[in-house]
């Protein structure tokens, strides 16, 4: 009977641990910070390189160019990250201009949606890109 | 061995089926999670990954919950409620924690009976509530599991689809945690109240869970 107990503490402690947010922060702020920067500069190659898979393929799908000439660069606003949360694989990060949401991949985090800004209670933000 | 086996086939057949049906619940959670992820624009996870998730971690933990408050709200329940004619419910008139005498506690205590039933006091009173207790525990833990669990699959759902994470205060005011939560209560109350009323009236051949065959419907507290 003890062992029993003991075994199902541990499993429900196992539980509770897993349901916590993982690390990646600073990974995820890595990622965020170096569009950004790409995007102020004009450096429209690098920002794409952050960019994940399917909304640069979505970019260039709807503007009917490559993303490095697709993205609009110039109505991305720079800013300072003031929170990043990591949740499960996805990253909220919050700059003091908008917000940007991430996505986690094999080789880095990279960016789902950039130049967001609430569009109202229970909606999706409205995005320049990816949005 | 062989009377090992014999002896505890009941916990032992309901263990191996448990594993089983954990590991099946984790082969298609994966696959169905794969699913997601690629509709999402995400990258698909390995199992293992998949099983540390909170997304595999919620979809357990919520069922767990809801089957340790149903064994604690019938353990307690039946203390006190009864239900004339079903093997699940004690007579009408022994309604209650009953005597000491019936209890076999402290001077009616047998010479076999656990250590903790003869001692009196604190250990006694602790001992004469454990399985109750241990189920609400394990309700608690569960449940508290689930929360934590459900807000991280959730804030996932939330960023993915391009909408702000939330907190666990938040969270366990949301539909996505009281939807989870009575989808599997529900459940169970309803299993519970079937097996209480149909066995008045039905019966399974030389099931304890059920009255003899031949005892009448009026007959409460009687298995065979």
């Amino acid at each position: 009977m003890r062992l029993l107990v003991t075994a199902g503490g541990l499993v429900l402690c196992g539980l509770l641990l897993a349901g916590c947010t993982g690390p990646g922060e600073p990974d995820a702020r890595r990622a965020a910070t170096g569009f950004l920067d790409a995007a102020e500069r004009g450096d429209r190659e690098a920002a794409c390189a952050l960019l994940a898979p399917r909304t640069s393929a979505d970019l260039s799908t709807s503007e009917g160019q490559p993303c490095a000439e697709a993205l609009p660069a110039d109505r991305i606003q720079p800013g300072t990250v003031r929170s990043v949360q990591v949740w499960s694989g996805r990253a909220q990060v919050d700059t003091d201009a908008n917000t940007m949401f991430l996505t986690e991949f094999d080789d880095g985090w990279r960016v789902s949606a950039a130049g967001c800004t609430p569009a109202g209670e229970s909606e999706p933000y409205r995005c320049v890109v990816g949005g | 061995m062989r009377r090992f086996l014999r002896d505890n086939g009941l916990s032992l057949v309901f263990g191996a089926l448990f594993l089983a049906a954990l590991v099946g619940q984790a082969i298609a959670g994966h696959a169905d999670f794969n699913n997601r992820q690629l509709a999402s624009g995400a990258q698909p996870e390995p199992f293992l990954s998949f099983v540390a998730s909170s997304d595999f971690v919620v979809d357990v933990a919520e069922n767990w919950q809801s089957e340790y408050l149903q064994f604690f709200l019938f353990i307690y329940g039946t203390v006190w409620l009864v239900q004339r004619g079903s093997p699940e419910s004690k007579q009408p008139h022994e309604a209650g924690a009953e005597s000491d005498e019936q209890q076999q506690l402290g001077r009616y205590a047998t010479r076999e009976s656990p250590h903790w039933a003869k001692t009196g006091g604190w250990r006694t009173m602790l001992f004469s509530s454990s399985l109750g207790l241990l189920m609400a525990g394990l309700f608690v833990v569960s449940w508290l599991a689930q929360s934590i669990a459900g807000l991280s699959a959730y804030n996932a759902d939330q960023l993915a689809g391009h909408e702000a994470a939330v907190g666990w205060f938040t969270y366990l005011g949301s539909a996505d945690f009281w939807n989870r939560t009575l989808q599997n209560w529900q459940s169970e109350f309803l299993a519970i109240g079937s097996m209480v009323v149909f066995s008045i009236y039905l019966r399974q051949r030389g099931s304890p869970e059920s009255k003899p065959v031949g005892a009448p419907h009026v007959v409460t507290e009687e298995s065979g």
